[in-house]
């Protein structure tokens, strides 16, 4: 079965004007990964999704309050020269969270963040 | 269960009894070092950071007394992939430059032993060290056979990370299973129907169907949700054939359509009194192997051409393998066409080797040194045939007529049976990691 990372009390701090921006970015080599940010205020069919690396606006900062943000990716990693797997996900550029695991460990990860944007 | 174990132990025993000498594959050797050496190393050490090297290095060359050369040593090390590069799947399938590639590719290896017989009897130490390389040459074959693999890959990706994203909340919100799925379900049904449109209604009502009744066992519980999410969308991968996918994928990066040229370069640095102050350059190779593999209705088919050109010092060979004939040049040249069928396969190999030498015949009237050239030529050819028994298991049985060797000129008869077993890698327990990795 494939393992579930999940990080649950992430917390990022915006102004309520503030653009939001969210990025995904490769560190370890040959990752193929489908991320989709569910934003509670927008339809389904609207959610972002970056395909590998990328960055998505999000709307406003004061749109994203109260429930979380949730970020689901789907990871796999086929490539022999690589035992590590490792995802930055940032915010508006700043580092949310450093994603890291050994292949050995999972090959295909999941990655679950739930992020809420206070004040 | 008993009389299997019996029968692949009287196989195994059968094997060590008829066993010959090692055959050279018709191919570059992954360690280049241990090939030039004709070492077959338990474990080969392929550190992944320079930090690791360095560690691999002193643990095993720095002992009490000082630098010691291990005996059974073997390590291969590729600076390049030292370092985190951010490569997308595609950069790393097409490289943009030729010089791009050899970066990429290029790995260096070393290998040593304490045990290089000389004279039959006495025990030497031995260094080889390699660098070996790869450019690989992608068509369109290659290309649409990544494209169409990595379609379907995204498909399943898309829709995995689409529910998880969509499913999550109602994953932690007061109330039972059949809640969860009511909120669920309608999501889940727009993101086949999106990604898979060649679902029949009848197909996406039994997906879904399965999808509750299996949904149903997994312990929901809102208060702790994680598990029963982790299985929830495991499930929906297992439905969509995720692993397939993953795994055809990855077999495919293995052995890609189009044109492979392996190149690879060992040298064998002998200290046959033991001192470090005296050491010979008895042997060089040089291997060449560009590989092709066919697509549609050959692609079950690999064909490679070999060239391994050898140098070799006849004054050492003369004076520490006596009794022997070593050329100062080898040139192996040679095809192998391999066949793939599921569970069995066929490999057919034909190669040809032409060796000379300059050796001294006395001086002529003004005692300058004469040389007579000697040349001879041999072939060799082997067909092998191997079965996978189980996922574990392989069967394997090579016939043919091999070179010459240099010790038994006549035994040139090989028939050999083999028989590889794979055991399971050791777990986190095993290794001790269960307090850093947990469970």
């Amino acid at each position: 079965m494939r393992k579930l990372y999940s990080y649950k009390d992430l917390a990022v701090s915006v102004a309520d004007e503030t653009e939001v921006t969210f990025s995904v970015e490769l560190v370890s080599d040959g990752n193929i990964i489908s991320t989709t940010i569910n934003i509670p205020k927008l339809p389904p069919e609207e959610d972002p999704v970056i395909e590998d690396a990328g960055s998505a606006s999000i709307g406003k900062a004061k749109d994203l309050r109260g429930d979380a943000t949730v970020v689901f990716s789907d990871i796999i990693n086929l490539i022999p020269q690589e035992d590590t797997i490792e995802i930055h996900y940032k915010v508006n550029g700043e580092l949310v969270l450093a994603h890291k695991n050994l292949k050995s460990e999972e090959v295909r990860p999941l990655v679950l963040l739930l992020i809420k944007f206070v004040e | 269960m008993k009389a299997k174990i019996t029968i692949l132990i009287s196989l195994m025993v059968l094997q060590s009894v008829c066993a010959q000498e090692k055959l050279t594959p018709l191919k570059t050797p992954t360690s280049p070092a241990s090939s030039v050496l004709g070492l077959q190393p338990t474990a080969v050490l392929t550190p992944k950071s320079y930090d690791a090297l360095e560690a691999a290095v002193y643990s095993n060359f720095i002992g009490d007394n000082g630098i010691n050369v291990p005996d059974d040593f073997a390590l291969e090390f590729a600076p390049y992939w030292t370092k985190d590069h951010g490569l997308t799947v595609y950069d790393y399938l097409y490289a943009k430059s030729v010089g791009e590639q050899l970066k990429r590719n290029t790995s260096f290896s070393v290998a040593t032993t304490q045990s290089l017989v000389l004279n039959d009897s006495v025990n030497s130490t031995a260094i080889a060290l390699g660098i070996r390389t790869s450019l690989y040459f992608p068509n369109k074959s290659d290309r649409q056979a990544v494209d169409s693999r990595l379609k379907e890959l995204r498909a399943n990706q898309r829709t995995v990370s689409g529910i998880g994203a969509q499913v999550t909340p109602f994953a932690f919100t007061d109330g039972s299973f059949e809640d969860f799925w009511a909120h669920s379900k309608m999501h889940i049904e727009s993101f086949l129907r999106i990604e898979y449109p060649n679902l029949t209604e009848q197909e996406t009502n039994q997906f879904l169907k399965d999808l509750f009744e299996k949904g149903k066992g997994m312990g929901y519980d809102s208060t702790n949700n994680d598990a029963f999410l982790a299985a929830f969308i495991n499930s929906i991968d297992e439905k969509l054939n995720g692993d397939q996918l993953f795994t055809e994928f990855e077999g495919y990066i293995k052995n890609r359509y189009g044109l492979t040229v392996d190149i690879a370069y060992a040298n064998l640095i002998s200290f046959p009194t033991n001192d470090f102050e005296f050491s010979i350059l008895p042997k060089q190779s040089l291997w060449i192997t560009p590989a092709y593999r066919f697509k549609d209705g050959f692609d079950f088919l690999k064909v490679l051409a070999v060239l391994r050109y050898e140098w070799y010092d006849t004054d050492y060979y003369a004076g520490y393998f006596e009794n022997t004939q070593f050329y100062s040049n080898n040139l192996d040249y040679g095809l192998s066409a391999i066949g793939d069928f599921n569970k069995f396969s066929v490999q057919l190999e034909l190669i040809g080797r032409s060796s000379s030498a300059e050796i001294p015949s006395g001086t002529d009237v003004q005692n300058n040194p004469l040389f007579r050239k000697v040349s001879d030529s041999d072939f060799q050819y082997i067909a092998t045939f191997s079965y996978n028994l189980t996922e574990q298991i392989n069967l394997s049985y090579s016939l043919g007529n091999r070179f010459e060797p240099v010790t038994n000129d006549q035994n040139t008869i090989i028939s050999l049976l083999g028989l590889n077993f794979g055991f399971g890698a050791p777990s986190k327990k095993d290794l001790g990691l269960v307090q850093y990795l947990g469970d």
